[in-house]
């Protein structure tokens, strides 16, 4: 227990401990101290911190006091601190969120930053700047980007004669490649023909059709003619029926697991609704290198449907005291190579051009595929999609809802497209 | 000890006297030992309890700070939002099938495990394994496995000659329930061990009188044993329905609320709107409706187990 002799003696010895603390942090006073938050996982943790360690010795005057945790809890944080005028300089994010970090004000717009050459751009493609922008302002790089993927198995096809899927394709040509390969091979072409229940196989079409899921600003739905979900249906529907791709019921019961798909255990010679950083996941799953494709382009397109996804993105926060010292570090961030390849594909395919050609030089036969698909992605990708709305994830359920009622039969496609547009306006609208 | 509540005992004892002061002294102890609990429940059960009642009450987002408006999420809930309807009527589904079966299986068992026979004990615990694995993803994932289209169960039934065809029972909308009441029946181990427990103080004597009288086995059962083990049934009734009014592991990982949200039970509903779509005011206020529904539906049993229920020790 404690005496007051102890006690005297802990407090002298805080006290003298907090006075040379103070000192010490006078006498560095030029030393600038930037706060950078990110969440992730071990392996993201301990890479990151090399890269700040390289970059410290590079600009000693300038300290970066890392602030890290897994993504439970990260957002709680950061809104807190968001509330409290306290955000870290830097700030890793993600686009789906940031739709209400900009409109608070909480983030720095980069443009004039680099304008005036303190940061450079110039090696990152103008698709990935957009990622990074929000209401027409470059407020974040995007770190890495994901494409939607389908993953085929090259020997199937080979068996079954048919060709392998290219970006070319279009929707029909794709029916026609998973019915003749259910024919010839006698298992599915693939578990679905599309990725449908997220949407994201929506959007394409809607893209493509000149059309988009939700309106500019995020109010309502950003499509008017409700012919281009019934056909949408129609065209899995058609599938259903001839046996190419799963029925309803086998849907409903197969697992959600990647490494699970009926392409991975030989039951399908391909599957669609994945994006390019499962690669790895799904060829583990089949024990076998599984080869990416693209979503198919619409006949008589309006303009590509397809896009690309930034895995996150690098912010810096409206109230940092040090934007030239937060660009310094955005600058090495982005284009120093030695630290692109610490970093390497952990937060997506890097931006930067140069950094991704000294990956792929160093990189195993499956990382090698991810590029080289990103590479087809990125000169297949039509206009980034703007800003998701809040309301997101039940319009998603609804959506999904819609989805089910329609391939269990309890719908037809006009009346679930009727729904699902009530529905979701009803979500946005509030 | 002393210093410290010596000066309040000597406030007490100038106008209660001693007799106070021994109940303080007394009291205080047991206070001292319940004081772990009490923090406890205070900080892990009434502070969140509270806390939730006061999230259901605003507008709370997981991006967001909460900001207060009133009842609205209440009147949504009840004007506007069909899904909370439906899986109001999915648990309801569920509780009235999966209690009853549940509970006849412990009953049942218990009923076999009654006597002492070779290895009974050994059964016992075999037969209370379920239970204990039921809640677990493990299960879910073997259950889910068991009843798919090329699952061991129409394995069974196709190799019987019962059905011709493979069903999907996971993906049918019409028995997708089903597969998640039977997997709650079959996890009886709890109440089975308290039925035995029941059966136990049943007292022979009444068996013996019965039998005098002439009463067969199955008339020993519904004369004897039902009636006297009442107390029991009427205990397990209320925890296995306050347990699956809850139901949330085995739905979520079996069918995650399909086909056609015809496994939308409440607790999986109050995820999705809680966690999965943000809405922690929402979710909280329908976490605070299903509170409040379970504490009536106890009640009305209460109310009624004077009608059947009975206790031993009655009138004396």
């Amino acid at each position: 227990m404690f005496n007051k002799k102890t006690l005297a003696l802990v407090l002298i010895l805080t006290f003298a401990l907090s006075l040379s603390l103070s000192v010490a942090a006078m006498a560095q006073d030029e030393e600038v101290t930037l706060r950078f938050a990110w969440w992730g996982s071990q392996s993201r943790h301990e890479r990151t911190l090399r890269v700040i360690e390289m970059f410290e010795e590079e600009y000693p005057n300038i300290k970066i006091q890392p602030e890290y945790t897994g993504w439970s809890g990260y957002w709680d944080k950061m809104n807190a601190q968001a509330a409290g005028d306290n955000l870290p300089d830097i700030i890793q994010h993600v686009r789906k969120m940031m739709a209400s970090y900009v409109e608070n004000d909480q983030l720095l717009a980069l443009d004039p930053y680099i304008e005036d050459g303190s940061l450079d751009v110039s090696k990152i493609g103008e698709s990935y700047l957009e990622m990074g922008r929000a209401y027409g302002k470059q407020m974040s790089l995007a770190t890495g980007v994901n494409a939607p993927a389908g993953y085929y198995d090259k020997e199937l096809f080979d068996a079954a004669g048919v060709d392998y899927p290219s970006p070319e394709d279009t929707w029909e040509d794709r029916a026609e490649m998973l019915k003749k390969l259910h024919e010839e091979l006698g298992i599915l072409g693939a578990a679905t023909p599309a990725s449908q229940e997220e949407g994201n196989g929506f959007v394409v079409w809607l893209r493509q059709h000149g059309q988009n899921f939700y309106s500019e600003d995020g109010k309502s739905l950003g499509y008017d003619d409700d012919q281009l979900f019934v056909d949408y249906m129609n065209y899995d529907l058609e599938l259903i029926e001839s046996g190419a791709v799963q029925d309803a019921m086998q849907r409903q019961e197969s697992a959600n697991a990647i490494e699970q798909d009926p392409v991975t255990q030989g039951e399908a010679a391909s599957a669609t609704n994945y994006w390019s950083n499962q690669l790895v996941a799904i060829s583990n799953g089949a024990g076998k290198l599984l080869h990416p494709f693209l979503y198919p382009s619409a006949e008589g397109q309006v303009r590509e449907g397809r896009f690309m996804k930034p895995a996150m993105v690098m912010t810096a926060a409206r109230t940092t005291e040090h934007p030239e010292e937060v660009m310094t570090f955005l600058n090495f961030w982005f284009n120093n190579v030695e630290a692109g390849k610490v970093i390497g594909t952990d937060r997506g395919v890097p931006t930067n051009s140069e950094i991704r050609t000294a990956l792929k030089a160093d990189a195993d036969e499956y990382d090698q595929a991810v590029f080289d698909f990103i590479e087809v992605a990125a000169e297949n990708a039509g206009p980034v999609l703007p800003l998701q709305p809040p309301a997101d994830p039940e319009v998603t359920t609804a959506f999904a809802d819609q989805y089910w009622e329609v391939i269990y039969g309890m719908k037809t496609p006009a009346e679930a497209a009727a729904d699902f547009r009530e529905e979701a306006t009803k979500l946005l609208s509030r | 000890m002393n210093n410290k509540f010596g000066a309040l005992d000597s406030v007490r004892s100038l106008d209660a006297g001693m007799n106070k002061k021994k109940w303080i002294k007394e009291n205080l102890t047991g206070y001292v030992f319940i004081l772990p609990w009490l923090i406890g429940f205070l900080a892990f059960l009434a502070f969140p309890l509270l806390r939730s009642l006061y999230y259901s009450l605003t507008e709370y987002t997981i991006v967001g700070d909460p900001s207060w408006v009133g009842l609205r999420n209440y009147i949504e809930i009840f004007t506007d939002d069909p899904k909370f309807w439906t899986s109001l009527k999915v648990t309801f589904y569920y509780v009235v099938f999966a209690v009853p079966l549940r509970l006849a299986s412990a009953l049942a068992l218990a009923l076999v495990f009654r006597k002492a026979r070779p290895f009974t004990n050994f059964y016992r615990a075999a037969y209370y394994v379920p239970s204990i694995l039921g809640g677990s993803v493990a299960i879910s994932v073997i259950w889910r496995q068991l009843f798919s289209s090329q699952g061991a169960f129409n394995d069974f039934l196709v190799a019987m000659g019962i059905m011709g065809d493979r069903i999907s029972w996971i993906g049918h909308p019409d028995y997708a329930i089903w597969t998640i009441i039977i997997l709650a029946a079959w996890q009886f181990g709890s109440p089975m061990i308290i039925f035995l427990a029941g059966l136990k103080q049943i007292p022979k004597g009444l068996y013996e009188a019965a039998e005098i009288d002439g009463a067969g086995k199955i008339q020993q059962f519904f004369s004897v044993t039902l009636p006297l083990l009442t107390p029991v049934i009427f205990f397990n009734l209320i925890m296995q329905m306050v347990k699956m009014f809850m139901v949330f592991t085995q739905v979520y990982i079996i069918t995650e609320g399909g086909p056609l949200n015809r496994t939308l039970v409440y607790a999986v509903y109050l995820y999705r709107k809680g966690i999965s779509n943000g809405y922690l005011g929402y979710g909280s206020a329908l976490a605070w409706i299903i509170l409040v529904l379970l504490t009536i539906v106890t009640i009305v049993l209460f109310k009624t187990s004077n009608k059947w229920v009975y206790y031993e020790s009655e009138g004396e």
